[in-house]
């Protein structure tokens, strides 16, 4: 560990001025993949690089291209980025609370909400992909972490994919639902951003907006996102249940919605 | 006229700012009438239902115009926003309301500069913020909206609005066109008569009104899921029925299929109700459908983006022109390039 620590002090990161690593500190290197609609062949290849350069990227190379068929081509590329980001003013809002484990929940919700939570997740709209909601919600869980199917004190419906928000509204008004958990994995053209806010706007209208913990997740979701889109957190990639469960408790309690 | 004497001849107290797209031009508005009221010596109060004044859009990544408060004004904005704040404040109240942002936090501007404002997300949060920015001295208070958001626009929580579209909404500018006169038309439906408003307000739910005055209340949790007993119970002595909530696509349709529905007229809460297909309500309109509003939202103009993020535009004066055609009396701005 010291050797490392040592390596680290004689190249000094300048945090200011961060570009990508590959073999050397601040060589700049990327890998990155994509199709594009051209036959297999050297224009192809060529085209790619072009594509690279017009990106900002200095020295592009094709590392791997496979012909897809159907007059498309498939491209891995190499290239050097010129551009730095300063990541010492770089500050990102979270979800800024101690997470209890799903132990610690159960009790704090026999203690302090003495009922059970009703939980409610769906993944809205065109998107068919659940690993998300099923992470969080799922009885087995995710990565060691236990979904919320399984918590004591809770009563957790995930509701699958392509659900309606009208769908969701009203199996939440019908289960007098606490919270709603909405997962928005895989949308095109943006489509997750206003299939997020009509249920915000939906719930508005039926008048419970303020009856519900909204939150929202996915990996193009974030907390900071979620103030826009109208929900009272976001989560994003890697988060797990304990942690959605710690804040739908707590703001449970802090909203006197016990 | 200008808007900001529009407001102020109308007694206009809470004004929103609602969008029918991202980047439609919402902040570019709101800048649009904090000038107006500076230069009219008008005390403002300001807030937003989303975020304001952040250097890059979060989903498209595209540059966002700042916002400037000048000493005098009244804020309300979330903590994390006002550790960034350029623009020095004096703290009035920390309201316990929480966003994800932080606790929002009433200011009043000491020194003048650029601020991220980002307000309740909540409609009846953002209604007691707003009461709150008046109680401290602000004549009028702006809420920006956020998105495609249209909640705060209800006449329960601001008194009038500022509808912003623009290029964003589609390439082909007759699509913008009808998208919009759409909304509009939304918002400002006729409302119906005081004497079915007494009778509705007085059952404050769903329900179906008789010629004769009597109301039937229909055995359901929410209308959304409701429409078939909705159904059931419309006749020919049926005059109206109240919706209450949201009106969704399917719910129109299940009373669409209504024998009896050019005898009938539907009642709303008000236009930010209406999650309808506008194909569904078109075909349903020349069907026969009536629908009136417990309350009408105030439009006090459109304002008008003609420049999209993927880069393509309108031009300006025949955009403008366009839309004065698909809106015959309402105020239309062109914040943008400021040709009217």
């Amino acid at each position: 560990m010291e050797g490392i620590h040592g390596i680290q002090e004689i190249q000094k990161v300048d945090l200011t001025k961060v570009k990508p690593y590959g073999d050397t500190l601040n060589d700049g290197m990327v890998q990155m993949s994509f199709t594009l609609p051209v036959p297999y062949g050297d224009e192809a290849k060529e085209a790619a690089k072009q594509l690279m350069a017009k990106m900002g990227f200095d020295n592009p190379a094709v590392v791997y291209s496979c012909d897809l068929g159907i007059g498309y081509t498939y491209f891995i590329m190499y290239g050097k980025c010129r551009h730095t980001v300063d990541y010492s003013t770089i500050q990102v809002p979270k979800v800024d609370m101690e997470f209890m484990t799903m132990e610690e929940v159960e009790d704090y919700i026999a203690e302090k909400i003495k009922r059970n939570v009703v939980v409610i997740g769906a993944c809205t709209g065109t998107d068919a992909h659940t690993v998300g909601i099923d992470a969080i919600m799922n009885m087995k869980g995710y990565n060691h972490h236990f979904g919320l199917e399984r918590y004591k004190g809770m009563t957790a419906l995930n509701m699958g994919s392509q659900v309606t928000n009208e769908e969701l509204v009203a199996k939440a008004i019908e289960m007098k639902a606490d919270a709603i958990l909405v997962s928005q994995i895989v949308t095109q053209k943006d489509v997750h951003i206003p299939n997020l806010t009509q249920l915000v706007e939906m719930l508005e209208a039926e008048g419970i907006r303020d009856k519900v913990i909204l939150i929202c997740g996915g990996p193009r979701l974030s907390h900071e996102l979620a103030q826009e889109l109208g929900y009272d957190a976001g989560f994003t990639t890697g988060s797990y249940a304990n942690e959605v469960a710690t804040f739908i408790v707590e703001e449970m309690v802090k909203r006197n919605m016990i | 006229m200008r808007i900001i004497e529009t407001i102020l001849q109308n007694n206009y107290h809470t004004v929103s700012i609602v969008g029918l797209a991202k980047n439609a031009g919402k902040t570019v508005a709101l800048n649009y009438l904090i000038e107006e009221a500076e230069s009219a010596g008008v005390n403002i109060g300001i807030t937003s239902t989303g975020r304001d004044g952040e250097n890059k859009d979060l989903v498209t990544e595209t540059h966002k115009p700042s916002i400037y408060v000048a000493e005098g004004m009244y804020v309300a904005t979330a903590k994390e926003m006002l550790m960034l704040s350029r623009a020095k404040v004096e703290i009035l109240e920390t309201t316990g309301i929480y966003t994800p942002l932080g606790e929002v936090i009433i200011v009043r501007v000491r020194q003048s500069g650029n601020m991220q404002i980002a307000g309740p997300v909540s409609g009846s949060d953002m209604k007691y913020v707003a009461g709150r920015l008046r109680h401290y001295g602000a004549e009028v208070v702006f809420i920006d909206g956020a998105i495609d958001r249209k909640a705060v626009s209800s006449p329960a929580i601001t008194d009038a609005c500022l509808i912003a579209t623009g290029a964003v909404l589609s390439r082909d500018m007759k699509k913008v066109l009808e998208k919009t006169a759409h909304s509009v038309e939304c918002l400002t439906l006729k409302e119906t008569d005081e004497k079915l408003k007494k009778i509705i307000k007085g059952q404050n739910k769903t329900c179906v009104i008789q010629n004769t005055g009597k109301v039937v209340v229909p055995d359901i949790v929410t209308s959304i899921t409701g429409g078939k007993k909705i159904n059931e119970l419309i006749d020919e002595n049926t005059d109206s029925v109240f919706i209450k909530g949201a009106v969704t696509t399917s719910l129109l349709k299940e009373i669409g299929e209504s024998k009896f529905l050019r005898g009938i007229k539907i009642i709303i809460e008000d236009g930010t109700k209406i999650f309808t297909d506008v194909n569904v309500w078109n075909e349903l309109r020349k069907k026969g459908l009536r629908v009136e509003t417990l309350n009408a939202v105030n439009v006090i103009a459109v304002t008008l983006n003609p420049v999209a993020p993927a880069g393509y535009f309108f031009d300006s004066q025949v955009f403008a022109e366009e839309m004065e055609k698909y809106l015959p009396g309402v105020k239309i701005v062109d914040v943008v390039s400021e040709v009217h």
